[in-house]
């Protein structure tokens, strides 16, 4: 079974492929000091998306799907340019006192098939 | 008191409900007295699936999520999108982004067929209430032609439709 963070990197690898407006990829540290189910257990994403409408930082829950290869729970939240900005000047709070990890980059060769 | 795992469950089965009503008016659309309550089934599904998804397990149920709307135009892409992750679908790279086009064109406009989101009052048209528009002119959504009508009707659109419902099966 693949590790978690190659999930990570696969799942991001596909968001890229399929959404066009998709500039970043980042991968989120969930604080260790707040209670949340089963803390290590998760991809969590923040995607940055020029194709996107601002509505601040709403973060989807998705259950694992073994048989699609993803055995993680993942969290995935998707903001604007300008609101990935405010993250970064910390304008913008991420919930839960995440902090942003690394980047996964965009795939050089955009796959086609 | 409900657990957020129990409300996330309550969201998902009401979106089911919801979707089967739209696609019970699909297969007999004679049963549909109007365009306006067709939409109105599909535009409460998607709101729902997108609250479902948004409720965190392990975390305080964030009663915002009754009350607010506007949730489908930015949510509903990422699901879909993830939905399409996970389907590893026989489609090229060009084929899916074409989807994630037309998908985040619809959901704008989904979201819009709610009578609480008005973009500013720029879009009053929704598929409950009458409204006025900004010559004075009275609408009814029962008179009126809808967007989604024609965009669901598309390839890209009955590709959302069946990625909807595979994505409301998942979550329930």
């Amino acid at each position: 079974m693949p590790t978690k963070d190659e999930e990570a990197i696969e799942l991001a690898k596909k968001h890229y492929q399929i959404e066009e407006g998709l500039t970043h990829v980042i991968r989120i540290n969930e604080s260790s000091n707040v209670k949340v189910v089963e803390p290590d257990e998760r991809i969590i994403l923040l995607e940055v998306n020029t194709n996107t409408v601002p509505a601040g930082i709403m973060p989807l829950q998705f259950s694992p799907v073994p048989s699609a290869g993803i055995h993680y729970p993942s969290v995935i939240m998707e903001v604007t340019p300008d609101e990935f900005e405010k993250i970064q000047t910390g304008e913008l709070k991420l919930p839960n006192d995440w902090t942003m990890g690394e980047e996964i980059p965009k795939p050089a060769v955009d796959g086609e098939g | 008191m409900s657990t957020p795992a129990e409300w996330q469950r309550a969201f998902a089965r009401q979106a089911d409900a919801d979707f089967r009503a739209w696609e019970l008016y699909e297969e007999y659309p004679e049963a549909v007295a109007v365009a306006c309550h067709k939409l109105l089934f599909l535009q409460m599904a998607c709101e729902k699936l997108c609250k479902a998804h948004l409720i965190q397990k392990g975390t305080s149920y964030d009663e915002k999520l009754q009350s607010s709307h506007a949730y489908v135009a930015n949510q509903l892409p990422i699901i879909i999108m993830q939905q399409i992750s996970f389907m590893k679908p026989n489609l090229s790279g060009k084929g899916m982004k074409e989807i994630m086009k037309h998908v985040k064109h619809l959901a704008i406009e989904i979201e819009l067929l709610n009578p609480a989101v008005r973009r500013d009052d720029q879009r009053p048209d929704n598929c409950e209430y009458p409204w006025e528009d900004a010559g004075g002119t009275l609408h009814a959504p029962l008179n009126w032609t809808f967007h989604p009508s024609h965009l669901l009707t598309i390839p890209e659109g009955r590709h959302f439709l069946k990625l909807l419902r595979v994505a409301i099966d998942r979550i329930l």
